[in-house]
């Protein structure tokens, strides 16, 4: 009896994880294949409108006749990399922001990035993306570097309060009574600590920047020179009326693998770290 | 210091740092207009002239004051796009937002809140994994896909056809009905998806506390339990999740909901601002919605005392 | 007299790796009007029995035996709100801190079970809220205020007042006083044994504070890893404990005398609670320990006297009496 509790336990608590590596795994291998098969060009242009599904377009093809199926296959990538990198920089950002304010909580350091902390979270993101479009004219990263300089904050939040928690712990503090430099503690002692927290803010971010690019290319303010979901399903509204439905399919399908795969690891991240079940 | 004296203080220096973010970003790295006003082929002395009329001349900190004097006496220019002055087309947009927006946000709110009740009712049996997973899921989903299933559902001749898929011609209960209840049903999904599992977790663990075991104890039925022993007690985390979103989904989520389905309200103004890089109108949009950002985090410190004994606002905290 | 509460051969065990067994074959009975004591270490499953009685085991425990409360059968799984055979037991808790809700004024969470559970107007609560208030010995004013306000003394009191509210013919005290301060403490055991006679009510009183019980109970049952080890009225537990726990228990309270100061006794070793022994549980601490006593369990005898009840092969022999 014991046993077969045990097994049922072990089976709702990985289940779900299990199935977002799955997914995620499946959605990186067929990235992987083609890109060993390369399908046809994405941007070339047929006389072959609104094909349907075969051989040649394993997706159909649009309304200029290109091939869905390479295109989807760019998108993809292109969220992907925007996913990462905005990631990787506001991570970064928030982290060491972080971690700095969380060591000098209370003190001048930590009011000003609280300060700054509360400025960017009280500007609306997508007119900040914009403006700042608008403002850097000829940088063609400014929605990236947009989203970096609003994504940070939370986990600047997460982390200093992460710090705030541990700086009081006995193991800090005989570190720091050793004698250790406050960097040393910092990256040695505390910032492994606060992996957990971590781990599921980045994957946040990856999803906030990939559902917020789709946004954002949908309605034109994206990067034009790359194709992306976004633009895919901005081409499908007026495709979906007419009886079009490969474009939206292909593009909200994959939209949903990719954030759910990740939605559902991190999930249990976030429960193991925290049984309570913590904030989705 | 008093508390609230510092907390006013605080707000003031979030204030003045959002200004200073939007002149910069608008205003001093923003389009230049003296090439738009003096038309075609102007010679130097004319755009020189324009320039000074302008302000353009005077030193960065005197342009950033004139700002702020003009937006605190909400002098906030005209539109480029069509003369109008800024402030009347928000007055005319604005009531137009809230009826699209306001009563899907606060259903669905209410809504998320009664499922994750029943979640955290039935912890870790069906019903509880049930709308956990559903919401799971449905966080996965794009706001994007959400309207535009819809709207295909329900406004075009595929679906059932039953409500016109763009436009605003409200004069009536009758007519909102007609309008906005496509918008409100897109706004309503997404709100209870996005914030059940939070809610969820809030009363989770207010259920796992001893004044719960005492309420049981002393006959408490389910309703009672729920509704006036946990809920008071997650009021604050509750209404800070509801008055911080207020201002996200009334600039961001209008933006999307508006242009996509033609209705003429802030987020409508903004998108085409956006274009026309009109940029008088998308300065006030910007910082009229981090004022009410700021307004409302300094109300809320107001308000919670009144909804947890134990905060103090008199007492000085460290 | 017939018992109010009359536990049958209980035995409840947590759901989970291992499956230990908190409460094992236990049997009780209180009369009506009665102080019962429920003595032993933390651990020893006094908080499961008190559950149990409320119909409120935590779910998926596994159990055995019944408990019957006025002829009604007690369902441990009670749902909230139901009336059920809990409605003649009131409980207070070990934190009376965290027992109150926090953002809800004292006077109110009173009101809400004077409302659930008597016939009383709307416009009587007033009057029977402060009854109740005085009754407990605390001010008027009291009603008003939030938990946060009063000290762990006035909280308990505040949980006295929503036990007598409730009208229940039954109070069971989950360790009362244990979050209490000294002198707190002894104000509230009395508040509790006055209560008790006055309002004559039966009383599950839980501790594992012999002194404690001493003040207030009758008869009292010493618990020693979810089974009864004695169970005697009060008087001839404490001057004749016949079980070596039980006397191992007594020789740990200090005592302060000042003409013959004395060593404190302590009971050898810690409770093992890993592991299900087949003979007695506390064979391995005992100095009385014979060979046969880790072989075999002793059942629960009562031996020529008849109301002192004990689980032991060779028991403390009774005083003998000098002439």
């Amino acid at each position: 009896m014991t046993a077969s509790l045990k097994s049922a336990k072990f089976s709702s608590r990985y289940k779900l994880p299990a199935l977002g590596t799955l997914i995620f795994i499946g959605f990186i291998g067929i990235l992987l294949t083609l890109a060993v098969y390369p399908l046809a060009e994405w941007q070339t242009i047929s006389p072959d409108r609104f094909a349907g599904i075969s051989l040649e377009h394993p997706l159909g093809t649009n309304a200029l006749g290109q091939d869905i199926a390479s295109r989807a296959e760019k998108a993809s990538w292109h969220s992907l990399r925007i996913g990462f990198l905005v990631a990787l920089c506001a991570g970064l950002l928030g982290v060491s922001l972080g971690l700095l304010s969380g060591w000098y909580a209370g003190r001048w350091p930590d009011t000003v990035i609280l300060w700054l902390t509360g400025v960017m979270e009280a500007i609306p993101f997508y007119l900040f993306v914009a403006a700042l479009a608008y403002a850097l004219r000829q940088f063609n990263w400014s929605m990236e570097l947009a989203m970096v300089i609003t994504f940070w904050t939370t986990m600047a939040r997460l982390i200093r309060a992460e710090v705030i928690r541990l700086k009081q712990r006995d193991f800090i503090l005989s570190a720091r009574a050793i004698g250790l430099s406050p960097g040393r503690t910092l990256t040695a002692h505390i910032l492994p600590n606060t992996l957990p927290v971590l781990l599921v803010q980045l994957s946040m971010i990856f999803i906030a920047a990939i559902k917020a690019e789709v946004i954002l290319s949908f309605l034109g303010l994206g990067n034009n020179s790359n194709i992306s979901w976004g633009q895919m399903i901005s081409e499908s509204t007026h495709e979906v009326i007419s009886g079009h439905y490969m474009n939206f399919v292909s593009a909200s399908i994959l939209l949903f693998m990719l954030i759910y795969s990740i939605s559902l690891i991190t999930d249990s991240l976030q429960t193991r770290s925290d049984p309570r079940q913590g904030i989705a | 210091m008093p508390i609230y004296l510092r907390k006013t203080l605080h707000s003031l220096s979030l204030l003045l740092g959002v200004t200073f973010i939007s002149f910069l970003l608008m205003v001093y790295f923003g389009p230049d207009r003296s090439y738009a006003i003096a038309g075609k082929n102007p010679d130097t002395a004319q755009l020189e002239e324009i320039r000074q009329q302008l302000g353009y001349d005077q030193p960065f900190l005197n342009r950033y004051f004139t700002y702020i004097k003009d937006l605190a006496s909400l002098n906030l220019g005209q539109s480029e796009s069509n003369g109008k002055p800024v402030s009347q087309l928000l007055a005319e947009t604005i009531p137009v937002s809230l009826m699209v927006l306001l009563p899907g946000f606060l259903v669905g709110n209410l809504l998320a809140l009664l499922l994750a009740m029943v979640a955290a009712w039935y912890r870790h049996s069906w019903p509880d994994r049930l709308l956990t997973n559903l919401s799971l899921a449905g966080v996965s989903v794009s706001f994007l896909i959400i309207i535009i299933l819809l709207s295909t559902w329900l406004c075009t001749p595929q679906g059932l056809n039953l409500f016109p898929s763009r436009g605003w011609r409200v004069d009536s209960l009758a007519s909102w009905f007609t309008y906005a209840t496509v918008p409100s049903l897109a706004l309503i999904i997404v709100t209870v998806f996005f914030n059940l599992r939070f809610y969820r977790a809030l009363l989770l663990d207010e259920m796992q506390q001893d004044y719960i075991r005492t309420a049981r104890a002393y006959g408490a039925g389910p309703f009672s339990i729920m509704f006036k022993e946990a809920l008071p007690n997650t009021l604050i985390p509750f209404l800070t999740r509801l008055l911080f979103s207020l201002p996200a989904i009334l600039v961001s989520g209008s933006l999307l909901l508006e242009s996509y389905f033609g209705i003429p309200g802030v987020g409508k103004v903004s998108f085409d601002a956006i274009f026309n890089a009109d940029q008088p109108v998308l300065n006030a949009i910007v910082s009229l919605s981090a004022i009410l950002v700021i307004v409302i985090a300094w109300l809320a410190d107001f308000i919670y005392p009144y909804l947890d004994p134990r905060i103090n606002l008199q007492a000085e905290t460290p | 007299m017939n018992p109010i509460v009359s536990i049958r051969n209980l035995s409840i065990s947590y759901p989970g790796a291992g499956a230990r067994s908190a409460v094992k074959h236990i049997n009780m009975d209180i009369l009506p009007g009665q102080a019962v004591g429920l003595v032993g270490e933390s651990g020893c499953g006094k908080t499961t029995l008190a559950l149990a009685l409320m119909g409120m085991l935590p779910p998926g425990c596994d159990h055995r035996g019944e408990i019957i409360i006025s002829g009604q059968k007690v369902d441990f799984y009670q749902r909230p709100g139901q009336p059920s055979a809990r409605d003649h037991c009131a409980m207070i808790f070990q934190n009376p801190q965290t027992s109150l809700n926090p953002v809800i004024s004292i006077g109110t969470q009173i009101n809400r079970i004077i409302q659930r559970y008597s016939r009383l107007k709307k416009s009587a609560i007033p009057d029977r809220l402060a009854e109740l208030l005085m009754l407990v010995g605390l001010p008027d004013h009291c009603g008003k205020l939030y938990p946060h306000e009063l000290s762990g003394g006035m909280q308990q009191r505040v949980l006295l007042a929503m036990a007598l509210a409730r009208e229940a013919s039954i109070l069971i005290a989950d360790e009362p006083t244990t979050a209490l301060d000294a002198g707190t403490r002894l104000q509230i055991l009395n508040l509790l044994k006055q209560l008790q006679e006055k309002q004559n009510l039966s009383l599950l009183l839980i501790s594992h504070d012999l002194s404690a019980i001493a003040r207030v109970c009758q008869q009292v049952a010493i618990v020693y890893q979810g089974r009864i080890v004695e169970q005697a009225p009060q008087k001839l537990i404490y001057t004749q404990p016949r079980h070596p726990y039980s006397a191992g228990l007594l020789a740990a309270i200090p005592k302060i005398h000042p003409k013959r100061p004395r060593k404190l006794q302590t009971l050898l070793g810690e409770a093992n609670h890993a592991t299900e022994q087949s003979g007695c549980g506390f064979a391995s601490r005992c100095p009385r320990r014979e060979a046969y006593c880790e072989q075999q369990l002793p059942p629960l005898n009562a031996t020529l006297e008849k109301n002192q009840h004990f689980a032991c092969f060779n028991p403390r022999p009774l005083p003998t009496v000098r002439k």
